[in-house]
């Protein structure tokens, strides 16, 4: 190319390019638009939120959790429309509630009850969504933690699904080596290792809080509960301290754990033979105790949102519709008790007896919409403790004491 | 002399651009710095230098500190011996440099997001490449991202794999506009090829190395991305540095007065660090930099 | 002196090798199916599949993404490169103290962590209401980009000689045909060399883009940060999509080379 005519090319470009750069005109029908996070049930239900009525598409965005939490508290914090729906669980919708960041749908899951059989839902499920006595978001699907299993390595020596932690600690050490973790622990910072904590604590402790949210987590049985974790991770893979939901997939499809917590929703992939080296060879089952991480998700509606609330609710409500809820069933614990009942789908998907006992007996953070906030303080010294920067004991008395500033500080 | 008159309007247009898009970012965080500032609450409290006086007292904060410093300094010294190496190498090349040199310049331009997730396919234990390469071997690699030293010598390996072509790049550049004449003379007068590096050519290059250093310097108080997706800040806090904790505090926990603070506080150090910099390195010609 | 060059081109290479290691690595990564993809020991023989590359370049629209990407990269080239190349010269040619604090200070913006500029600029984006146009990324991609293209220009430009500008004045030249005629083309190899780590720098922006962009001028890394994580098929979608981002960066880089390297060796940097 001779200097003129990339100069005449340059220019064209800068031209084009300037040309492109006017601010989009405001079109008088401004599409909707979503935020959620992305795992593959989410992206069905975003899909099928898109295509839901017929004219009225939505834009969905789909990013990693943390970022579409990030997203949404910045957009929202600044009273924007950006995104008029919004992916939601039971934490964050009670945080965005009690923001007043959030619509309150009463009046619409009235409204439209019949028409799109909302009584079909349980009243379980609905609670986790209300806030201050009002509900804001249609749930799409019940999460939660069990324990997978490798029910081949179990058999060949002779081990059971463990029914209390020091049988789970001697199975973990009778199959670890190094190509093997006996078990696979994920403390990544926030979310991993709360949901991690969350388990122990509830299962061998006496849980975060006391009455008015005084932190309990450090008595003794707090303790004794941390330090149960701790001895677990002599048997723990390498770098469990960075290891999230992702590292722990990989690990289990790669045959290369024995046992762990992770969620219902990751289950049918260890079946899939293009991912998993293992299919058929998972079992799950609810960990010793119970009382490990349930959640609910679903999608709300943003109290800044300009458009027509009517119309999204419409949207939501068929999005989550029983058909779909029975076609995303393999990756997704359905809402409605419709789909979650079936015989069938029990007997389709291996994991599903054990996710529905799993339900039973999980247990939901505590109804604290500043629990993520603290989670910082609390992920952070459990982490510290479990790195020997410090003993377990001083761990939880430091997370204590900086969650009761900052509950003190929020008008606790 | 009216050479230059009017030249001061040269000025105008990225001056414009500058205050109409930073002046008002960095002042409102300057300001915000001065309050209790809960992002939520809407209700921003005036406490005046409350935020950095509760910073100073943290632990955390100055584990913070010194863990950017560790690995601030660790990986623009690697950054630097290995970009000059690879400089040197490449001037002294007499065929093929210049291609080796766009391929030696590929790390530098991936997108910081996918470098961060391509070494943490890298380094992660079991199923990485380095562990999954040598264990079948029977040789056992160390823990690169769950043992506390480890996981600062890999977050430094990985910012040295990303900056180091930047480094090579201009070291390159000074060294090729270098005074030969010098060179030359300095060879005639008996000088290997060690002296001549050390007694000729680095302090010829003083300015080059001067502003690559800072340059570098200043993005590594800012390197995030990676540390964020290998090690977290883990384990426990061995690498949790500045930008880290920032992150914690206004992101985490949406503390905004307070990360803006933290954010103020790392501009000052970054600030004294360079300008002490440069003064140590024009400390005979004050104020040409 | 044969065999050392032989052996010190040798030695380049090994370094080159392993500096490629983590690319090559995500490349076939990329051509993987997922239950290959990380194994142990690693799978190097193995049917390869395009369709990850095909997925996301054909059906999740980072055609679409790209465009915008270019668009915003190539406007925010076009216009901080001549306006720091204007501040980089009145800076080189207006030596006062103001001028050299004015330099620090415009330096003291690459310092302050960039997370903490994402909330006023989503504040500043809203009031304008901006949100979601090329206009408002650009503009903060020329910001902050302003101070590294104004202190590279600067070095380049305090190498030519001031008999340059003085000839020109004398030839009846105003200060701004100086600039034009002959001070730009003086060193056009510097402003190759600026415009490739400015490109780099705004194609490559992430932060602000997450925050400024919706869905109609999403750039491709925030695309690309879509599918990291929760399913492992998701990883393979992500080196097809790392290994896409970085071709048209790669295809620049050697359409310019040559520019590069005579800008690099022109004398620049040299403060």
């Amino acid at each position: 190319m001779n200097r003129m005519s990339r100069r005449t090319a340059l220019g064209a470009l800068a031209g084009a390019s300037a040309a492109l750069s006017l601010p989009h005109v405001a079109r008088a029908n401004t599409p909707l638009k979503g935020l959620s996070h992305r795992q593959p049930s989410l992206e069905f239900y975003a899909k099928a939120i898109s295509s839901a009525v017929p004219g009225s598409p939505v834009d969905m965005t789909l990013i990693p959790a943390d970022k579409a939490v990030e997203l949404q508290t910045l957009t929202l914090s600044q009273g924007s429309d950006a995104y008029d729906i919004l992916w939601v669980n039971d934490t964050q919708l009670m945080k965005y509630a009690k923001n007043g960041w959030l619509q309150p749908i009463d009046d619409l899951w009235a409204r439209y009850r019949a028409e799109f059989k909302l009584d079909d839902y349980p009243a379980s499920v609905l609670d986790s969504y209300r806030y201050d006595g009002k509900l804001y978001a249609v749930p799409s699907s019940v999460n939660g933690m069990f324990y997978f299993y490798r029910q081949d390595l179990f058999d060949a020596k002779g081990y059971k699904p463990p029914s209390t932690f020091d049988e789970w600690l001697k199975i973990a050490e009778g199959l670890h080596s190094p190509a093997m973790s006996g078990a696979v622990v994920n403390m990544k910072r926030i979310d991993a290792a709360l949901n991690e904590a969350h388990y122990y604590m509830n299962a061998f402790g006496d849980g975060w809080f006391g009455a008015k949210w005084k932190p309990i987590f450090n008595n003794d049985k707090g303790v004794a509960a941390i330090e149960r974790l701790k001895s677990l991770t002599k048997f723990a893979q390498r770098a469990y301290a960075s290891s999230a939901n992702d590292e722990a997939m990989i690990a289990f499809q790669q045959g290369l754990g024995a046992t762990g917590l992770q969620w219902f929703s990751r289950a049918g992939a260890m079946d899939d033979a293009q991912k998993s080296r293992v299919a058929g060879k998972i079992a799950w089952a609810v960990p010793p105790g119970g009382k490990q991480r349930i959640v609910v998700d679903g999608f709300a509606i943003s109290k800044f949102s300009k458009q027509d609330r009517d119309l999204q609710f419409r949207i939501l409500a068929t999005a989550m519709n029983e058909p779909n809820q029975r076609a995303i069933a393999s990756d997704s614990i359905p809402s409605r008790a419709s789909v979650l009942n079936d015989a069938e789908l029990h007997k389709k998907f291996r994991h599903y007896p054990a996710a529905l006992s799993a339900i039973q007996a999980g247990k939901a953070y505590p109804a604290l919409p500043e629990f993520v906030e603290c989670g910082d303080f609390i992920t952070l010294r459990i982490q510290q403790a479990l790195a020997g920067e410090m003993g377990v004991k001083q761990a939880l008395d430091t997370a204590a004491r900086e969650v009761s500033e900052l509950l003190a500080k929020r008008g606790y | 002399m009216n050479t230059h008159r009017g030249l001061v309007w040269f000025l105008a247009p990225s001056l414009l651009v500058l205050l109409a898009m930073l002046v008002y970012p960095l002042g409102y965080a300057l300001y915000l710095s001065l309050f209790d500032f809960y992002l939520p609450s809407n209700a921003p409290k005036f406490i005046g230098v409350g935020n950095y006086l509760a910073l100073l007292g943290e632990a955390r904060f100055w584990s913070a500190v010194y863990n950017t410093f560790v690995i601030v300094m660790a990986s623009v010294a690697l950054e630097f011996c290995l970009g000059l190496a690879l400089a040197v190498g490449l001037y002294k090349l007499r065929f093929g440099a210049h291609g080796l040199m766009v391929v030696l310049f590929v790390p530098h331009i991936i997108t910081p997001v996918v470098a961060a997730l391509f070494l943490r396919w890298i380094f992660v234990g079991q199923w990485g490449l380095i562990d999954a390469t040598f264990w079948p071997l029977g040789i056992f690699t160390p823990d690169w991202l769950g043992d506390p030293i480890w996981a600062k010598v890999t977050v430094v390996l990985a910012d040295a794999w990303k900056a180091t072509p930047f480094m090579m790049l201009v070291l390159y550049a000074g060294l090729q506009s270098l005074d030969q004449s010098l060179i030359e003379a300095a060879t005639v007068d008996g000088a290997n090829g060690r002296q001549l590096l050390f007694r000729v050519v680095l302090p010829l290059m003083r300015p080059i190395i001067l502003f690559v250093v800072s340059i570098r310097i200043m993005d590594a108080f800012r390197f995030f991305d990676t540390i964020y997706v290998l090690t977290g800040g883990g384990p426990g806090t061995a690498t949790e540095t500045l930008t880290l904790y920032t992150y914690s505090v206004g992101f985490s926990r949406l503390e905004v007065g307070k990360a803006s603070a933290l954010g103020v506080v790392t501009l000052l150090i970054v600030l004294g660090l360079i300008s002490a910099f440069v003064s140590f390195i024009y400390r005979r010609e004050r104020g040409r930099f | 002196m044969k065999t050392r060059q032989v052996l010190l081109f040798l030695a380049l290479a090994a370094a080159t090798f392993v500096s490629l290691i983590p690319v090559l690595w995500a490349i076939l990564t990329s051509f993987k199916q997922p239950v290959d993809a990380f194994t142990i020991p690693p799978t190097l023989v193995f049917s390869p599949t395009a369709e990850f590359h095909y997925q996301i370049w054909f059906e999740k629209g980072f055609w679409t993404f790209l465009v915008n990407s270019m668009v915003i990269a190539v406007s925010t080239v076009c216009i901080s490169v001549p306006i720091g190349t204007m501040a980089a010269y009145a800076l080189s040619r207006i030596e006062t103290p103001q001028t050299r604090a004015l330099l620090m200070v415009i330096l003291a913006v690459r310092m302050f962590p960039h997370m903490l500029l994402a909330l006023p600029f989503f504040v500043m984006a809203s009031m304008l209401k901006l949100f979601d146009t090329y206009a408002i990324m650009i503009m903060a991609l020329v910001a902050i980009n302003q101070p590294f293209t104004i202190w590279l220009m600067r070095s380049f430009l305090v190498d030519v000689p001031r008999e340059l500008d003085e000839a020109a004045c004398i030839d009846g030249c105003n200060v701004w045909q100086t600039f034009v005629k002959v001070i730009v083309p003086a060193v056009r190899p510097g402003i190759v060399v600026t415009s490739l780590f400015s490109l780099l720098l705004a194609y490559n922006e992430f932060l602000f883009a997450l925050v400024l962009t919706g869905a109609k001028t999403k750039t491709l890394p925030v695309a690309i940060s879509e599918y990291g994580g929760e399913d492992i098929t998701y990883w393979s979608l992500s080196a097809a999509g790392a290994v896409g981002i970085m071709l048209p960066i790669l295809l620049f880089m050697v359409f310019v080379q040559r520019h590069l390297i005579r800008g690099l060796t022109m004398g620049a940097v040299k403060g």
